[in-house]
């Protein structure tokens, strides 16, 4: 695993990798060329933009529906609701992709149903219009994503000594009180723990992306990611393509030294 | 389900069960379940939605995907359009290769994984932190920036657009998954056992798969399941590493399908519904293992 | 049948030794208990007996064959584990018959030794089950079921009644005894409980820190002490031991325990030590008895005592009491009428006094 990713920092270095045989050492040129590509800079703002606001997003539905399950209710509707709140997370990206368009479809179900309330007027291509697409895959995002915070926080509800709530009731502690002082303090490791990870991943996420917008339209929802292949298997442009890629995999870096070091003792990885 | 969850089957049906029933039940509580539920339904509609058009235009002819007003139930449920993706060659490929390369993948990585695992956990190696630290990587590491190189590598060894080329790449990543999930399982089988079998005439290998790999078996199973769910959700790779028809895997294939059919909806429904059958019961079957799984980091978005 | 000899065995891990030389000679068909603190490298040794451990140096033989480099399976041994190990996807049956089939027995005989086996531990009726659903008693007879079909030369047990309630064990060691008496084969016996120790053993081996402290009959380690240790590590509660100086005025000799009591010690356990040593005097709490309830009337062994505290064991009671800063303990009969803070006279029987020295803590001869 080191050596791939030491190639691809070497690549970042050279020009024309992989497809010609005659690569030639360019030092910064890459690096530098990408400062000056406002495309960069846009793939930059639209990541974090994109990134930030699925976390966001997938926190606090995921802890919202995980308060909920855990409420006391009987276990059977529980298990099925639970169940029935995990099923965006199965999904593979093409399907979860393929099934949004035909509900954004221009003549669909969304559009039909928004307009019937009167909340728009006339129907929104919701992929293919600049100014509302990242808020679309924003959406699609949050929805497909969520399952796996919630699942995180249910199971760390779950293991929340019972005796605690216990104690705070007779302590004459109400339902805010034990929410903000329970908890929230009990599951903070792991709100911390999952957040970061969904943050590594959601960063460097590319299937959804590039399945649902392409990037698009014009570079409205490019990523960096999808920056990378771009160059990569559009343009066969290997070596720009690599140095992008570096640029994420330094990003990356940085979250994943943050989560080894806070979450150790917390989760196995 | 868990035992917690039978713990926190709680403090109503507990009262149910003991006679008092819900008249103890205070009016307020009454009413805050009725909207854990209210909100519970909520959601599960909001979100399940799609999952419910998904399979509701898969049923129904296309002409009717985007009819005036959009009928939730369609008039008439026709299976046609799982019959046309049954009978197209070019699906059954999809399929096939997606299983194929799901099989192989989870037989060798648990099968090698199993044999490495036990290994480390019998024998003491540096080489289970190599494996922990490998794992973290494919973890945390982009896969686009691990693509570009492994798809140096694989056109120089010739293996573009080749199934071993897709094998090997996924053996990459699943075997060490493997033997960290397996390492795991093993540390919780005490040596005695091997000890008491080793007394009772057998030797290293018949320890291991007489002794050994069925008292694994659960852990070598939801491994397996995890490793041919990686394999079978995988696109980026699927997608970079193959050129011709012949070789895409399902994901891969209804992708591609997106550009070439564009408005045959019903059967790209079906085909969604289909490629997504097998996740799911794994999941419900598999439920309580996926949770535990997560904090090792078995399931990349 | 073989007994079994250890010479200078030593074992090490890395740089750390665990085992200094052990030697030691376990006769065809004796009982042998090894026993000792945690830790003590008794397992170490019961392990490389049966082959599971590699030997650093010395040798070991069982009957007239050196096994140090003999795999375990054919060291003709049999070993249960403190866990019992037993294998959870087989059922009781197969669990028995396991190293038979290994071995390539016909069925019939498998059949014959299995049924045999399980009539005698009684668990005829179990054969079919798996071992989850047995009660910790009967995975235990399982165990040595599955030791006793194979009919070895030597037994090799690691604690292994020590995950059973009390009841259990006593039951189940009065069994293993049996069992010893029946099959007169050799058996090694790790246990760090010295009541299991005294009551199976024919020879107890007393180990300390990977050497062995003393090995004898269960009378000869209880009586004649080697050491402080083994003193202090046999019988309950264990022997006192006073650090004391030998006085001798010609006239008589003993000891001066912490200035203020003195005790004349007895012919049938002299003192050799000169006067003004120090020596620790050693004497078990059953040799130390009220006065009203000794038969013995040498006025010169007598002390008058505060009891500081009573403990009922029901057929004998233990009283504590101190010399100076040295706590002792003795016992009197069940029904006396001794209450805490009473004083009484108390007789120390000084026939049975044992002397060690501070510096080696070993027995003064
Ligand atoms: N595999 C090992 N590696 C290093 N030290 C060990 C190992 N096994 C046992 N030891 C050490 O050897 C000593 C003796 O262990 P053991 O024979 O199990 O003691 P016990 O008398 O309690 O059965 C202990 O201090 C233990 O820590
Ligand atoms: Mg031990």
């Amino acid at each position: 695993m080191i050596f791939p990713i030491l190639q691809v920092i070497e690549y970042s270095f050279y020009d024309n990798v992989i497809v010609t045989s005659d690569s030639t050492f360019v030092g910064f040129d890459n690096y530098k060329e990408l400062a000056f590509d406002p495309i960069f800079w846009t793939s930059i703002f639209n990541t974090i933009i994109f990134t930030v606001g699925s976390v966001v997003g997938h926190l606090v539905v995921g802890i919202f529906l995980a308060l909920l399950i855990n409420s006391p209710i009987h276990p059977v509707p529980r298990a099925i609701f639970r169940t029935l709140l995990v099923l965006p997370w199965l999904f593979t990206a093409v399907v979860v992709a393929l099934n949004w368009q035909l509900l954004l479809h221009p003549f669909g179900i969304i559009n039909y149903a928004l307009k019937d309330f009167g909340i728009i007027d006339s129907h929104v291509d919701w992929l293919g219009d600049e100014s509302v697409a990242m808020a679309t895959l924003l959406v699609i995002s949050i929805w497909r994503g969520y399952p796996f915070l919630m699942i995180s926080f249910l199971s760390g509800l779950q293991s929340i000594d019972k005796s605690m709530y216990e104690a705070a009731k007779i302590d004459g502690a109400g339902w805010f009180r034990i929410f903000f002082s329970i908890t929230i303090p009990q599951l903070k490791p792991i709100i911390y723990g999952v957040a970061l990870l969904d943050l590594i991943w959601t960063f460097q996420l590319f299937p959804l992306v590039w399945l649902t917008t392409g990037g698009g339209p014009g570079r409205a929802t490019e990523v960096l990611s999808t920056y990378t292949y771009r160059f990569a298997f559009v343009d066969f442009e290997f070596s720009k393509a690599s140095t992008v890629a570096v640029i994420l995999l330094t990003f990356t870096a940085v979250l994943t030294i943050l989560y080894l070091r806070k979450g150790k003792g917390k989760s196995e990885i | 389900m868990s035992a917690n969850q039978v713990v926190a089957g709680d403090v109503t049906s507990i009262k149910k069960s003991t006679g008092r029933s819900i008249i103890s039940l205070s009016t307020r509580e009454r009413i805050n379940r009725a909207f854990i539920y209210l909100g519970l339904i909520i959601s599960s509609a909001v979100v399940g939605f799609p999952v419910y058009w998904m399979i509701s235009v898969s049923l129904r002819p296309n002409h009717e995907t985007f009819a005036l007003p959009p009928k939730l139930i369609p008039d008439n449920i026709s299976f046609d359009a799982y019959f046309k993706v049954f009978r197209d060659d070019a699906f059954i490929t999809y399929f096939v290769n997606s299983y194929m390369l799901g099989i192989i993948v989870t037989i060798l990585s648990v099968i090698l994984g199993t044999l490495v695992a036990y290994s480390f956990t019998r024998y003491r190696f540096f080489g289970d932190g190599i494996a922990k630290t490998f794992v973290i990587t494919t973890q945390m590491v982009p896969a686009i920036t691990l693509l570009i190189p492994y798809f140096g590598v694989i056109v120089l060894l010739g293996l573009y657009d080749t199934t071993a080329g897709l094998i090997l790449t996924y053996l990459s990543f699943s075997l060490p998954y493997c033997i960290v999930m397996m390492t795991g399982y093993l540390k919780t089988i005490p040596k005695d056992f091997d000890e008491a079998a080793i007394i009772d005439g057998c030797s290293r290998i018949k320890v291991l798969y007489k002794i050994i790999m069925p008292l694994a078996l659960p852990g070598m199973a939801s491994t397996a399941i995890y490793t041919f769910l990686l394999s079978w959700n995988e696109f980026l790779f699927a997608l970079a590493l193959t050129r011709s028809e012949d070789m895409r895997t399902l994901p891969v294939g209804i992708s591609m399908f997106i550009g070439e059919h564009s408005l045959k909806w019903d059967e790209m429904m079906a085909l969604s519904a289909l490629g997504s059958i097998p996740v799911i019961i794994m999941f419900i079957v598999l439920q309580r293992y996926f949770v535990s799984g997560l904090s090792t980091g078995g399931v990349k978005g | 049948m073989s007994g079994i000899a250890l010479s200078n065995l030593k074992k090490s891990y890395g740089d750390t030794d665990i085992l200094h030389g052990i030697d030691l000679e376990i006769k065809n068909g004796e009982f042998a208990v090894f026993v000792g603190p945690s830790g003590c490298g008794k397992s170490t040794t019961l392990r490389m007996i049966a082959g599971l451990e590699t030997v650093t140096s010395g040798e070991i033989f069982i009957g007239d064959q050196l096994v140090n480099d003999v795999q375990p399976k054919n060291r003709g041994i049999a070993m249960v584990f403190q866990s019992y190990a037993l294998y959870p996807h087989m059922s009781v049956y197969d669990n028995m018959a396991f190293s038979l089939k290994l071995r390539k027995m016909p069925p019939g005989e498998v059949q014959k030794r299995v049924r045999s086996a399980a009539d005698t531990l009684e668990l005829t009726k179990m054969l079919d089950r798996k071992p989850s659903a047995l009660s910790g008693g009967q995975r235990q007879r399982v165990a040595m079921g599955r030791a006793i079909v194979r009919d070895p030369e030597v037994f090799l047990f690691d604690e292994p009644l020590s995950n059973l309630d009390a009841t259990l064990r006593t039951q189940m060691r009065a069994e293993i005894k049996e069992l010893h008496q029946r099959l007169k084969s050799t058996i090694v016996y790790v246990t760090h409980d010295q009541v299991e120790a005294m009551t199976l053993a024919d020879r107890i081996v007393i180990m300390r820190g990977g050497k062995i402290e003393q090995s004898g009959t269960p009378e000869d380690v209880f009586h004649n002490p080697a050491s402080m240790f083994v003193a202090s590590f046999m019988g309950s509660p264990p022997m006192n031991l006073a650090e004391s100086t030998v006085y001798d005025n010609g006239a008589e000799k003993g000891v001066n325990i912490n200035g203020t009591v003195s005790i004349i010690s007895s012919e049938d356990s002299p003192l050799s030590s000169k006067a003004g040593d120090r020596v620790v005097f050693g004497i078990r709490p059953e040799d130390i008895v009220p006065d009203f309830e000794s038969d013995i009337n040498n006025k010169n062994w007598t002390a008058s005592v505060k009891v500081d505290l009573i403990e009922l064991l029901g057929s004998t009671k233990l009283f504590h009491f101190h010399i100076g800063t040295n706590k002792f303990i003795g016992k009197a009969g069940g029904r006396s009428n001794i209450e805490p803070g009473q004083v009484i006279s108390v007789v120390m029987d000084m026939r049975h006094a044992r002397y060690f020295d501070p510096e080696t803590e070993l027995i003064i001869r």
